[in-house]
């Protein structure tokens, strides 16, 4: 077993007794990475801080039936992850209705003609910098919760697949059409700023 | 390998995720070099995931909250807790 893992379980097993400096432990291993988890979900500070305090809540809860033997990292986020999208649904800020999907995913699976706009330098002000935020708003959230913790958060497909409680096949689809989504939506929003330099030049 | 975009489109994605030592895979890199098309495709797709991380800044948890959580779950079994 390698040291990270015993450390784990020895951590599991503190938590179980109550240990109380376990626990402070475990939020500090995991708190920033599952605060950073919930705020690019749900793009809210406040909310956030929610998901935070209701992940690690639940945790000293449950932590009684965790299987020692089971990834406590896995576990931790699959938790975070769904009190962040139960904020969602709660909200009722998806953008995008099911009933919508398979239009959507017609339209996005169709490649992107060589000759769209997508420029070599990029400065990454604070307009693109909204746009980027913007665009990710706006795929739905089954796409954007695998974009997240894939290419944001850096998990593995089997890791992404376990927290999503979904199959590996199917995390690697939407992580696809997350990409292809958001890469037609920058190239909509370059050849917008072309569009108005050209008519500023005028 | 056929001159099918669309399905060489899909394969790229799944590329992405694939092993490269792959056969396929390397079958796909040797066309995506002599494909505009699909070099273009590939390219603005690990372009977009570039910029998508480096937006990213990082998020820390306040020291105010990690001490109100610890405190909260004082409250909720203050005998088990050591001292």
């Amino acid at each position: 077993m390698g040291m990270i893992e015993t450390e784990t379980q020895n951590l599991v097993g503190r938590i179980k007794t109550r240990d109380e400096q376990a626990f402070a432990d475990l939020i500090d291993l995991y708190g920033d990475r599952i605060y950073s988890l919930a705020l690019k979900i749900l793009r809210n500070s406040s909310d956030a801080e929610d998901v935070v305090q209701e992940t690690f809540t639940a945790v000293y809860e449950k932590v009684q039936t965790f299987n020692e033997q089971s990834d406590l990292f896995t576990w931790i986020y699959r938790i975070a992850t769904n009190f962040a999208l139960m904020k969602i649904r709660q909200s009722k800020h998806e953008t995008i209705a099911d009933h919508d999907l398979e239009y959507l995913d017609s339209r996005i699976e169709m490649p992107a003609s060589v000759h769209s706009v997508y420029p070599d330098q990029l400065v990454l002000d604070n307009e693109l910098k909204r746009e980027l935020d913007l665009a990710l708003q706006r795929i739905p959230k089954i796409y954007r919760t695998v974009f997240i913790l894939r290419d944001l958060e850096n998990l593995s497909t089997e890791e992404t697949a376990a927290i999503l409680n979904i199959t590996e096949s199917n995390a690697k689809v939407r992580l696809r059409r997350a990409r292809l989504f958001l890469r037609d939506e920058l190239c909509r929003y370059f050849e917008r700023c072309g569009d108005k330099e050209h008519k500023n030049a005028e | 390998m056929q001159n099918d975009h669309h399905t060489n489109f899909v394969h790229f994605c799944h590329y992405l995720e694939e092993d490269i030592d792959t056969p396929l895979c390397q079958e796909l890199l040797q066309h995506m070099e002599e494909c505009p098309e699909c070099k273009h495709n590939i390219t603005t797709i690990r372009k977009t995931v570039a910029l998508y991380r480096q937006s990213q800044s990082s998020a820390h948890l306040s020291p105010e909250i990690k001490r109100k959580l610890i405190a909260q779950l004082k409250h909720q079994a203050p005998d088990n807790l050591e001292t």
